[in-house]
């Protein structure tokens, strides 16, 4: 009688020790996963952060050309409205070239003047009947923002509503 | 048990992580472009404030010229116009901002127009002219409107001078 007794409380005491065994190699096991989970997640985001940090340097750039053909003497009047003349000029000459030196390459912007139906490109022989300059014509890859701008009719002496779209090339 | 009370801690542990590290991301996307839509509105109020209507009448020639007269002359007619100032107005800042809508983004906007100086109503409100969607002003969803900073313009008409406070409020359609 004692015997069994003693028999059956060793064998409980055995699976307990079992189960807190389990319990533990889950645990292990658990932490383990999350460890892996973790450093997972960290190089996950570590390369989010390489990417959010590269848009936001094409944005910067992308801004600062926009903010820099707005005010430039090059292209705009004294109270920063973009001189339909100075554009022209600019497509003429084919600037392009001269304009990567001050913004560097893989870059574009054009104008378009909303004040004709449609849109026709500027050169010596179509101005001042035309309304959109393309400057460095990019085909690659690119993101861009258009942005509101006025564009002075110098032979009409009329301000017109137009818009500035700047892009640069992404990688 | 303790081992479950161990695992439980971890999980909670680690939504509060990947929590903070949403949100985080989150904050940086909305700052570059906060940037981007402040010089967006900016630019839509002053450029359409310095375009030419095409009326050679002093009081209405550009769109600034006739929020002015919208302003202190509403019943003013300009010289070709078969409108007045107030309803010219209106009709002519709808058009830029449908004509700007069409080649970038559709949106709702809201013009506000007030003096530099204080002008209260009998019942004490500030006398302003309001031009567009005047849902936007009651609207509570601020988080979704952008406010332009206030575009201070003056003229002198006769040989007074007149200063008026023009803000513009856009929001996605």
């Amino acid at each position: 009688m004692e015997f069994e007794t003693l028999g059956a409380k060793t064998l409980s005491g055995r699976r307990k020790a079992q189960a807190e065994l389990l319990e533990y190699l889950l645990l292990v096991v658990f932490i383990v996963a999350s460890i892996i989970g973790i450093i997972l997640f960290i190089s996950w985001w570590n390369a989010q952060q390489l990417n959010i940090q590269g848009f936001q340097n094409q944005e910067d750039r992308m801004l600062g050309i926009a903010q820099h053909i707005m005010t430039d003497q090059a292209f705009a009047n004294g109270d920063s409205m973009l001189d339909d003349a100075k554009l022209t000029s600019i497509i003429a000459l084919h600037a392009c070239q001269e304009l990567e030196g001050i913004f560097g390459v893989g870059w574009y912007a054009k104008v378009k003047s909303l004040d004709m139906e449609g849109e026709i490109p500027c050169s010596w022989s179509a101005y001042p009947e035309c309304n959109s300059w393309t400057i460095c014509d990019y085909k690659e890859k690119h993101i861009g923002q258009k942005f509101p701008v006025n564009v002075y009719r110098k032979v009409s002496d009329k301000v017109a509503l137009g818009v500035l779209e700047v892009g640069v090339t992404t990688s | 048990m303790k081992a479950q009370s161990g695992m439980v801690l971890i999980i909670i542990v680690l939504a509060v992580f990947i929590a903070v590290v949403v949100i985080l991301l989150g904050l940086a996307g909305t700052v570059s472009r906060e940037e981007f839509t402040s010089i967006y509105t900016n630019n839509l109020l002053l450029s359409v404030m310095r375009t030419d209507t095409g009326y050679s009448d002093a009081r209405c020639k550009t769109v600034s010229d006739l929020v002015f007269c919208a302003y202190f002359t509403p019943e003013w007619v300009c010289d070709g116009s078969s409108q007045p100032c107030l309803e010219k107005a209106n009709q002519t800042v709808k058009k830029y901002m449908e004509i700007f809508g069409n080649e970038t983004k559709s949106l709702k906007y809201l013009l506000t127009i007030k003096p530099a100086f204080v002008s209260r109503t009998e019942e004490g409100e500030q006398i302003s002219l309001d031009m567009g969607d005047l849902s936007l002003k009651k609207s509570k969803t601020d988080s979704l409107k952008i406010y332009s900073y206030p575009l201070v313009v003056s003229k002198t008409i006769g040989q007074n001078q007149y200063t008026l406070k023009i803000q513009l409020i856009v929001s996605k359609k």
